[in-house]
């Protein structure tokens, strides 16, 4: 199981990542895994930050294009899907790992970078589309925001891609079984994070402010003000 | 925390479970999608509500199957769930912090503040009451502050409505901040470049849109400034300050009047 | 198969400086902390003599107001990212392993990575003096001073990159510190028998993780501002320059309990040990550190009380920020109880940990009156708040980490620094930090305002001024005695022996300085203060400990191998943020260097992951067995997400140019913030229609 400390039995020197004896901790959790979870706890507070940006200039680009005239939720809706399924394959290459079904976990790690990759072929295709109709990153408040928070999250899905290849490149040397689980855990713990961000980016941005016009010249309509932020929840 | 090896020996979920789950995700999604399908639901404030609570749902399957947290040991729940709700403290606290402080202020100091325009001669404010007593007083010289050119009299002629024409120069001057971006030879302080140079306008008001009176278009310009864009100047500037103005028709004849006499 | 580590045999010389660069033994990298911190720190000094100089006396034109902001900034911004927080770090290298029972950190190599990234933090901040473009907007470098029409030169971006580089160091440290403290106490130590320096590194590495990650953002957004013409911070794109307070704050504030929560730390571990009794209240004083870790994160806008927060958010953080003294008062209770009715030795360490109760008392009560928002509107950027912050930093975290350093360089080299020279400096530090900081109390509240570069003498400002900048004299001096201090000590001095002090902590039962392997037997911890406990009972069974554990042949016991390669991906996180600087100015590629950088980083990766952490081992077997030390070493992919995030996008962006001044604008100036002229796209030059 993945939880069991990965230990190796043979000494090869190319070991495809660090020896692992097996090792005692105070708390009975793996050092890496707790290093991950830290990392994602940590990442939450940065993701928090860019998103607490967008929220904050929610509705208050001086000019055009704004959110309404190019946000297009059913293409991202399925790009969405996308990106469920991957971790949907990311969970059953972890099971593949942990029963040692050697083409299982290299088909299943391939699918998972594939479907990222998909993912990011959206993400390209939507930032091409907004160039196209005059939204950049320098254009108003809803450009730099929605371009700074979705281009890191998409920086992080690559990164992912490039993490799983990588796994997949020692799978298929047949290096991945029981014993080295927590290598494809950790790997799946970073995916399945960045797969909750989206899903916070995709209600955010697209369900809830996909259809934001301009600032509101009004300040009790000011969308993002605390009372109909509150008042309605 | 517990160093007994058998307490994080965690039980995964099975592939039956998992397929449920990526099911149940994929249902969620579409009900979120079809929330927002009808026109006159897009973006409306109840929305926000269901979607938020369907998102925190998905977001709970994922960390809890999909990274198994539910299985596993419950120091790594409050770890990530640490960080999680400081993030989420973290948003809450701006969007509270800009929702509350932006409009009451601006709110308040356009109520109240006395407007301050920048003497470059003599340091401090311009004394824009002395200058609006002086407008209302001497109607026939109204702007003739002491360095007024004496050689352009033609923009200080009264014009019948003189009363009229007066209050909206005062205006012009003063609270409606005209002169931070427009230009008129002869008023003390109207040197501003960003917007066109007012000078001759009443004149060429009346050539700028086809069959648009001079009084019609001034009006226009004024309340909408984005209907029409004098070319070579941006626009949307003046939007934001005219919205913050809340001018009333009767300011906003006011200003027209004296806008008119400037022939 | 070849891979990378075939190519490059991995390092095996014992000493010598390829043995320092290459090492992963958390004591080795302790004193490279320490040796580079102490570097910042005479640095920062003699930009502080430059500041007192030019400000000794009214109508000083010495320097130059640039050259004088350049100065407080980069003093500010030293001394905290480069001096305090890496001389904290430097004590959580050394002390902690030994004072938890481990053989080393969690993560060698990451550790070793992070100081390597903090030198090259520190040397790219510092560089910008090469180019004569220190940042000069302060160290919290307020938007939008620090947008490009306002400060053109790049300045801010070496800042900006330079805190990026520093915040991928803090981030990987902390992160080894959580795992090493959570996972790696020795059998026993539970979390309520931690020594108390323990706990205060657990709670401030917790809130280095999760501040640093706003800092980042704040930062990004200011680059991107900078650089890609976006409008965060910029009013007329309709952003707004409060956000950066908001963020900077967010985590300038628990960066606070960062700078003091360690020092706060080591004093604790000192009082007990020179009262002879322990520390009074030790689930109080935990909690209380707890506390203010917590309640940090929800003080911060005390700093923005004259923003125009609106009365009920100035209401809210006036009061969250007189509770959080509450926290920090019952530490100094608690202190001066474990002090009452105790048999105190005044050497040095404890000279210096008193002083810092004393004038920590005096910064916590100036502090207290910033959180009462009238009081703070009259105290806002003077110099009642510099000496404010001095009482809190220097008289609190320097003089605290002073007294670490008296009290752990025995176990460090062997030796004991001399205590005479230890006293002379504790005196002049203490003297000249109060002829220098106190007057600015008076000052601030006669109105100087802090930053200005010189003033008239009708002020009556002018013998105050005078004083302080004497008392940096004094202060230069105090730092003098120590340098001699040290070079003294390790020289002269007789071999201090394992427990100098009769210390109660788990790393004075081991020889001075410690083996290689820190333990060769990993003790059983028994309560709090477990070297007490032990020494009390072997003394009352007639067979006192004069020994420390003995010696084992190292090749017995298992440690990890030193490794190149996180030097070589710290060398690609530097190109990575520094090559940021160099703007071709062409359309799609305007940062090309990054990518030189990346590149490097990723080898650094794939090599670091394809190393064992240790070599295989030849020698006899691990008799210590049941906690060999070593594991596999970071995940890669958590060293690329940190690494990851300087980087940016570099996202090809539209240029504009003043029709007017012909100045190159970010497309999202309507006017030119430079003329006031129209702006135009020189591709197609017609006006820009809304």
């Amino acid at each position: 199981m993945a939880h069991q400390t990965a230990h190796h039995t043979e000494t090869s020197h190319h070991a495809p990542v660090a020896e692992h004896v097996e090792e005692h901790t105070t708390t009975g959790i793996n050092h890496r895994k707790l290093l991950m979870w830290v990392f994602l706890s940590s990442d939450c507070l940065f993701f928090g930050s860019l998103i607490a940006t967008y929220m904050v200039y929610r509705g208050q680009s001086l000019v055009g294009p704004y959110p309404v005239d190019i946000i297009d939720v059913p293409i991202t809706t399925i790009s969405t899907f996308v990106l469920l399924c991957s971790s949907f394959a990311m969970v059953r290459a972890l099971a593949a790992t942990n029963e040692d079904r050697q083409g299982a976990i290299l088909f299943w790690l391939l699918t998972t970078a594939f479907l990222g990759a998909i993912f990011i072929g959206f993400q390209v295709y939507e930032f091409n589309l907004f160039r196209a109709e005059g939204l950049r990153i320098d254009t108003n408040l809803f450009g730099s925001t929605f371009f700074t928070l979705t281009g890191f999250h998409g920086a992080h899905v690559t990164l992912g891609i490039v993490w799983l290849l990588g796994l997949a490149w020692i799978a298929k040397k047949g290096r991945l079984g029981p014993k080295t689980a927590l290598d494809v855990e950790l790997a799946g713990l970073y995916w399945h994070f960045v797969d909750i961000v989206w899903i916070v980016i995709f209600t955010l941005i697209y369900l809830i402010g996909g259809f934001d016009t301009g600032p509101a010249v009004d300040p009790s309509l000011v969308p993002h003000s605390i009372t109909g932020f509150l008042g309605l929840i | 925390m517990s160093s007994d090896p058998g307490v994080h020996e965690s039980r995964h979920p099975t592939l039956k479970q998992y397929v449920g789950i990526a099911i149940f995700l994929f249902v969620i999604t579409i009900v979120e999608f079809v929330i927002i399908l009808p026109q006159n639901f897009r973006g409306a404030g109840w929305t926000i509500a269901p979607l938020a609570i369907l998102s925190a749902i998905k977001f709970a399957a994922v960390i809890f199957f999909y990274m198994h947290l539910k299985f596993d040991n419950r120091l790594l729940t409050w770890v990530f769930l640490g960080g999680l709700a400081l993030g989420f403290a973290v948003v809450f606290a701006l969007v509270g912090l800009f929702g509350t402080y932006t409009p009451s202020p601006r709110a308040w100091a356009q109520a109240n503040a006395e407007p301050c325009l920048f003497d470059h001669d003599h340091g401090g404010c311009v004394d824009l009451a002395a200058a609006q007593r002086a407008a209302e007083t001497e109607t026939p010289e109204t702007p003739a502050a002491e360095d007024a050119p004496p050689a352009e009299p033609s923009h200080t002629a009264p014009a019948p409505s003189g009363g009229l024409a007066a209050e909206g120069q005062a205006l012009f001057t003063g609270r409606g901040v005209c002169i931070t971006c427009h230009k008129i030879e002869g008023v003390e302080g109207a040197v501003g470049i960003l917007g066109p140079d007012l000078t001759n306008v009443a004149t060429v008001a009346e050539t700028r849109q086809p069959g648009v009176s001079a009084e019609e278009y001034l009006v226009q310009s004024i309340v909408e400034p984005d209907a029409y864009i004098v070319d070579e100047y941006p626009a949307a500037l003046m939007n934001a300050t005219v919205a913050g103005l809340a001018l009333t028709d009767a300011e906003v004849d006011a200003l027209v009047a004296f806008l008119l006499e400037q022939k | 198969m070849a891979t990378i580590t075939d190519v490059i045999p991995r390092p095996a010389s014992q000493s010598g400086l390829w043995s320092w660069i290459t090492t992963v033994d958390h004591k080795r990298i302790g004193v490279l902390y320490g040796t580079t911190a102490f570097i910042f720190l005479l640095l920062g000094g003699i930009e502080a003599g430059i500041i007192r100089l030019q400000l000794a006396v009214p109508d000083n034109t010495m320097i130059d107001p640039d050259t004088f902001n350049q100065m407080f900034t980069m003093h500010g911004t030293t001394m905290i990212f480069l001096v305090v927080m890496p001389l904290s770090a430097s004590f959580f290298n050394f002390v902690i392993p030994l004072a938890i029972g481990a053989r080393d950190v969690a993560f060698p190599r990451l550790n070793a990575f992070s100081y390597w990234v903090f030198l090259f933090g520190g040397l790219l901040l510092n560089a910008s003096f090469l180019t004569n473009q220190a940042p000069d907007a302060g160290w919290f470098s307020y938007a939008n001073l620090t947008e490009k029409p306002f400060s053109p030169n790049q300045g801010l971006d070496y800042w900006a990159l330079g805190l990026q580089v520093l915040g991928v160091s803090s981030l990987a440290a902390a992160f080894n510190f959580i795992v090493t403290i959570v996972n790696m106490r020795a059998p026993g130590m539970s979390l309520m028998r931690m020594p108390l320096f323990v706990w205060m590194t657990l709670v401030t590495s917790i809130l280095l993780v999760l501040a640093f990650p706003v800092i980042t953002v704040g930062l990004i957004e200011l680059t991107f501002d900078r650089n890609f013409g976006t409008n965060f911070f910029v009013p007329e794109g309709g952003g707004d320059p409060i956000l950066w307070q908001h963020l900077f704050w967010v985590f300038g504030h628990p960066e606070v309990y960062i700078l003091i929560l360690p020092a706060m730390g080591i004093v604790s571990e000192i009082l007990p040990t020179f009262s002879r009794k322990p520390l009074f209240g030790y689930p109080v004083v935990v909690f209380s550190g707890i506390v203010i870790g917590i309640m940090g994160w929800a003080v911060w806008s005390h700093h923005m009380f004259t923003v125009g927060l609106g009365p009920v958010a100035v209401s809210v953080f006036t009061i969250t920020t007189m509770l959080i003294a509450v926290p920090t008062g019952v530490k100094i209770f608690n202190w001066i109880g474990t002090l009452w009715g105790g048999q105190i030795t005044l050497n040095t360490a404890m000279l210096f940990a008193l002083g810092f109760v004393a004038l920590f008392i005096v910064g916590g009560l100036s502090g207290v009156s910033h959180a009462v928002a009238p009081s703070d509107n009259q105290q806002q950027d003077t110099y009642y708040i510099v000496a404010h912050i001095h009482y809190v930093l220097f008289g609190g975290a320097l003089f605290g980490i002073f007294a670490g350093i008296f009290y752990w360089f025995p176990k460090l080299t062997g030796k004991l620094l001399h205590d005479g020279l230890g006293k002379l400096h504790f005196w002049l530090y203490f003297i000249g930090m109060n002829i220098t900081f106190f007057p600015m109390h008076y000052l601030g509240l006669n109105g100087m305002p802090r930053r200005i570069y010189t003033y008239a003498s009708e002020f009556g400002w002018d013998g105050l001024n005078m004083l302080a900048s004497l008392g940096y004299l004094v202060l230069f001096a105090g730092t003098l005695v120590f340098m001699l201090n040290l070079l003294i000590s390790l020289r002269k001095q007789p071999d201090a022996g394992h427990d100098p002090w009769d210390a109660p902590g788990l790393e004075w039962s081991i020889s001075s300085p410690p083996p290689v392997y820190n333990f060769a037997k990993i003790p059983e911890v028994e309560g709090l203060d477990h070297y007490w406990i032990v020494k009390r009972r072997a003394a009352a069974e007639g067979t006192p400990i004069t020994e420390p554990e003995a010696a084992v042949d190292p090749s017995t016991i298992h440690m990890p191998s030193p490794s190149y390669w996180p030097l070589i991906t710290a060398i690609g996180v530097l190109i990575l943020a520094g090559g940021m600087l160099y703007d071709t100015g062409w359309d799609y590629i305007r940062f090309p260097i990054p990518f030189i950088g990346g590149i490097i980083c990723f080898i650094g990766i794939i090599g670091w992951s394809n190393e064992p952490a240790a070599e295989e081992h030849h020698g006899g077997d691990d008799h210590a067995g049941e906690h060999p030390m070593v594991h596999g070493d970071a995940c890669p992919g958590v060293v690329a997400a940190v690494a990851v995030r300087p980087a940016g996008m570099a996202t090809p962006s539209v240029r504009m140019i003043c029709s007017n001044c012909g100045n190159q604008l970010s497309a999202s100036f309507r006017f030119c913030p430079y003329c006031g002229g129209a702006v135009e796209n020189p591709a197609e030059p017609q006006h820009e229609e809304g």
